[in-house]
């Protein structure tokens, strides 16, 4: 029972514009200790609103109104805001899509990264300067001392999308979120950030939401599958009873469009 | 016979800095391409982002003009269809008029009689039933469409004048899966039906592979690696068509096999 990190229960996100937008309607799903759970879907299905439900990270117009989200004992759903700050970026942290919007630009690696240690660590300074190289080395950065002085502009996707996980691990988080991690990059360079996704997942025992279009990625990276569409989760399961099996007509529908491309 | 020809094609950019804007270092975005376009064939162009890809898509189209080589275009009509449909339809006008306007500029050039509204209002129809839209799009904006419709009203403005060749660049790299292949297959379509040469660029193997007779595989302005796209595939002879080949993610590894 206690084996559950994360419990999502019937997460509805609705839009008010014009018309109620019915972004996440619906969705259950849980994540055990160490699980890596993947989100594939396509564009607007309402993976990544459903992946900022869970930090409660939605702006008006859009409104989480009903749903439970289980973590650790607690429903985040119900926490006030101060305590909701204490959780995000230190046990819940997320590392998102476009790494040069993800990162401030008029600030310092370095300056980021101690920024994100001092506002959940009680250390001094130097221990964070200390605590932020060292992941950033963890992150294989070539020249880690050089780049913890850099502008986020002078730096490569793939280094920027390199520094985004170290910022999100440094705080040794117990569930990572990662919203297409590497979309925005190139193909080699996706290879050798999914390489060491793999490395950091086993070394760090983390469960991980991992959120992609791409079931390639998803076939590559996750145990368990939830194929969303139009706001809900339409099919979950073990990943190899989804792709050889999928119950779904929409399932079948894309990977069969993924199967004619590859 | 060949519709596209490339000889030792060079494009190198300036990287200028300073207010003074001074001369600090070249890009060399083309360096010494040839290449060769046959009638009727799909050719594909792959490689990462600021390969020159695209650089080369456009000097063909006379869009830039390289700085030593020489191109021979024997196709009438050359046409492109661009990445991202959100930009390369004008948000100010009607489908109807985006459709038209190539026709219009054609017939001013050409001086003939197709300038009757009424012929052009056929062939516009015709071409929204070849790529698949209601007859009522033509009097909206593109805001009002989705991502695919609008790369098919694009593919739809292209195939129009009656192009011997398109360019197609990454056309169906901001799509989603499933769309990708409805739009892969409509071009697949297109090709056959009016015996249409395309130059085809994506940073996507799959997709290269899907589309492609022959592939050519760039890197930092240079092609590495030319030939049949079952070669290409089955027996790569470059390492970096080799690593590039090991990215492709399968849903199905070798191991569950």
């Amino acid at each position: 029972m206690n084996d559950k990190i994360l419990e999502v229960k019937n997460l509805k996100t609705y839009f008010y514009t014009s018309q109620v937008i019915r972004a996440v309607d619906g969705v259950s799903f849980d994540i055990k200790k160490g699980e890596v759970f993947g989100l594939v879907g396509e564009s607007g299905s309402g993976k990544t609103l459903t992946a900022l439900s869970v930090l409660k990270l939605i702006n008006p117009p859009g409104k989480t109104i009903d749903g439970q989200i289980i973590f650790d004992g607690a429903d985040l759903l119900k926490m006030d805001e101060d305590s909701l700050r204490d959780i995000r970026g230190s046990r819940i942290s997320i590392v998102f899509q476009d790494p040069s919007t993800a990162l401030n630009p008029v600030f310092t690696i370095g300056y980021q990264m101690i920024e994100a240690v001092l506002a959940h660590q009680k250390v001094n300074r130097v221990k964070a300067k200390g605590l932020s190289l060292e992941y950033l080395n963890k992150v294989h950065i070539g020249q880690h001392k050089k780049v913890f002085y850099d502008y986020p502009h002078q730096l490569s996707g793939g280094t920027k999308q390199r520094v985004s996980i170290a910022m999100a691990l440094v705080n040794s988080p117990e569930l990572l979120i990662l919203d297409e991690p590497t979309t925005a990059l190139d193909v080699t360079i996706q290879a050798q950030i999914l390489d060491l996704l793999d490395e950091i997942i086993k070394e760090e025992h983390l469960s991980i939401i991992f959120i992609s279009h791409d079931f390639g990625i998803i076939a590559r990276m996750c145990d368990h599958v939830g194929v969303m569409y139009k706001g809900r989760i339409i099919e979950q399961g073990e990943k190899y009873d989804i792709i050889k099996n999928p119950k779904e007509s929409y399932t079948r529908n894309l990977l069969e469009s993924v199967k004619a491309l590859s | 016979m060949s519709i596209v020809e490339c000889k030792n094609i060079k494009k190198h950019f300036p990287i200028l800095r300073g207010y003074r804007r001074e001369k600090v270092g070249i890009v060399k975005a083309v360096d010494d391409v040839s290449l060769e376009i046959k009638k009727g064939e799909t050719f594909g162009l792959v490689g990462e982002s600021g390969c020159g890809k695209t650089t080369i898509g456009k000097i063909i189209l006379g869009i830039i003009k390289p700085d030593s080589g020489r191109i021979i275009l024997s196709a009438q009509r050359p046409q492109v269809i661009f990445q991202d449909p959100y930009n390369s339809l004008d948000p100010k006008m009607r489908v109807r008029e985006i459709l038209a306007e190539g026709l219009v500029l054609q017939d001013r050039r050409q001086g003939t009689s197709l300038g009757f509204a009424r012929d052009r209002r056929d062939k516009i129809q015709e071409i929204l039933d070849l790529v698949k839209l209601p007859k009522s799009s033509v009097t909206k904006y593109p805001h009002e469409f989705s991502g695919g419709e609008r790369q098919r009203i694009a593919i739809g403005r292209a195939v129009l004048t009656e192009p011997e060749f398109i360019v197609c660049d990454e056309p169906v790299s901001s799509l989603d899966v499933t769309i990708q292949l409805e739009i892969l297959k409509l071009l697949k379509n297109i090709q056959k039906r009016f015996s249409i040469t395309y130059l085809f660029i994506s940073h996507d193997l799959r997709v290269v592979k899907f589309m492609s007779d022959r592939v050519a595989v760039m890197k930092e302005g240079k092609i590495i690696e030319e030939g049949p796209t079952s070669r290409i595939y089955s027996n790569p002879e470059r390492s970096y068509t080799k690593l590039l080949l090991s990215s492709i993610l399968n849903i199905y590894p070798k191991a569950y096999l």
